[in-house]
């Protein structure tokens, strides 16, 4: 009876493909059906994604094998917290706005800037010149750099040739390589070569 | 045939023809390289250090005591970088399967709920596989915090999930970090992170803009299409290393395309 799991995953697979590339009003409806279970399964895996979130922080504070179960009890109270406000007043409703506008945001905003640091540390570490291909990459930034600094006005030809030429190219053959990369992945999974869903 | 044509003008969505030839014309190839790979045809992978490495790294692993992270990316299955997601699934595989026989299972985290479940599928089966079914603990894949934007199409951020990841990077003592799959700024946070606790770091990811980011964190940084070949590299199986073998006769015939374009465009036949 393995085979069940693979037939059902190719079927759906290639209906899939053929409303991604047709326009068949058969296709339309099975493909919007798809999505649509495709939504559902999803806030079932949130479900048990939220299951998962209580069990390693219950864990971790039971077991105390690893640092930190304070910060795991302060996840599983706020779990909980925003969980029964979610229920009580719905996603939408204004205490969970209001939890989303003054602890969320400011919190994401916080570790947004935190950025700026670990890419001062970042950069010093990558570009200390060990090697002739760093080397290349330390001028090549640094032509960007002043390139790109009103005040100097200088390099802006070499700047524009830079981006425009040599890091172009690279990126347009890094993004056919992954066009490739993808599509074969996704044959493999069509024709069942790759099953992640069953052995 | 003019009748077929039209009926194929007709339904194929507008700007669909171009991909759609393309993954018509891929389709042979990959039949032909799996056929040819099945009849041990000579292949010979360049070394991919990542990879390379991460193999050392597991009895390293076993021996310490200490177990491998690995990040399955921000993204899940079923979403338009569900590739990436199964390149770290693919990595998950070997993890899992050498993690089961010494005993040093990796520790997986992730940022969407449809990609917990096929991670704990994955340890789970590992260990039913070597024997020792009741030694696994699903608390080993863990869901850190899903993105508040999912399913509502606004813009995506991992923050939350780059806080709580980061926060073991720094305090667990890990043999290796690897990070593969779908990221967007939050790699940087991640990657330096690992980097300032001196974890040996292997990472990858297609997306372009986040490359640099993965250059500067990363010891082995996986760059592109890299990250595809890991069920090749590290399990050596027959059906990823003739996709990359027709993953290579695609490029040639792109490439040969290209210049032959150029030439006939630079000599007016075009």
């Amino acid at each position: 009876m393995r085979w069940i799991p693979t037939a059902i995953a190719i079927a759906i697979g290639i209906i899939t493909l053929l409303t991604y590339f047709f326009e068949l009003p058969v296709l339309g409806a099975l493909g919007a059906a798809f999505k649509e279970w495709t939504i559902i399964l999803t806030a079932f895996a949130l479900l048990l994604g939220l299951g998962n979130l209580i069990l390693v922080h219950f864990l971790r504070i039971v077991r105390r094998a690893e640092s930190g179960a304070g910060y795991s009890l302060i996840v599983l109270l706020t779990a909980g917290i925003v969980f029964g406000i979610g229920l009580a007043f719905g996603v939408t409703g204004e205490p969970m706005v209001w939890v989303f506008n003054n602890i969320y945001l400011p919190l994401q905003g916080a570790f947004f800037a935190l950025t700026a640091f670990f890419l001062a540390t970042a950069a010093y570490r990558a570009m200390r010149a060990r090697s002739l291909e760093t080397g290349l990459m330390l001028l090549a930034a640094l032509i960007v750099f002043i390139g790109q600094t009103p005040l100097v006005n200088m390099l802006g030809d070499a700047k524009e040739w830079i981006l425009n030429v040599p890091s172009m190219a690279g990126v347009r053959g890094i993004l056919l390589g992954v066009a490739l990369g993808t599509i074969a992945t996704g044959v493999r999974l069509l024709i069942g070569m790759d099953r992640p869903y069953s052995e | 045939m003019d009748a077929l044509l039209s009926l194929l003008d007709s339904t194929i969505k507008p700007g669909y023809a171009d991909p759609l030839v393309v993954f018509l014309v891929f389709l042979p190839i990959f039949f032909f390289a799996n056929w040819a790979i099945k009849r041990n045809a000579p292949l010979t992978l360049r070394p991919i250090s990542g990879f390379a490495v991460l193999k050392g790294m597991l009895g390293k692993s076993a021996e310490a005591g200490q177990p491998v992270h690995l990040s399955l990316g921000t993204a899940g299955i079923g979403d338009q970088s569900t590739a990436d997601t199964m390149a770290a699934l693919n990595v998950l595989n070997y993890l899992a399967e050498r993690g089961a026989i010494s005993g040093s299972p990796p520790i997986v985290t992730c940022a969407h709920p449809t990609a917990l479940p096929v991670a704990q599928d994955l340890l789970r089966r590992a260990y039913r596989r070597q024997g020792y079914a009741e030694e696994f603990d699903p608390a080993r894949a863990r869901l850190i915090a899903p993105d508040p934007q999912l399913g509502t199409g606004g813009q995506t951020n991992a923050f939350a999930y780059a806080a709580g990841t980061m926060r073991m990077l720094g305090n667990q003592k890990l043999i290796a970090n690897v990070m593969i799959g779908q990221f967007g700024s939050e790699f940087l946070l991640l990657g330096e992170t690992g980097a300032q606790n001196n974890i040996t770091q292997i990472g990858g990811t297609s997306e372009t803009s986040v490359l640099p980011l993965v250059h500067a964190t990363m010891n082995h940084p996986l760059i592109g299409e890299e990250i595809y070949a890991g069920g090749a590299y590290l399990s050596g199986k027959p059906s990823h290393i003739g996709s990359l073998l027709a993953q290579d006769i695609m490029r040639w015939m792109i490439v040969l395309g290209l210049v032959g374009a150029v030439l006939l465009r630079t000599l007016g036949l075009y």
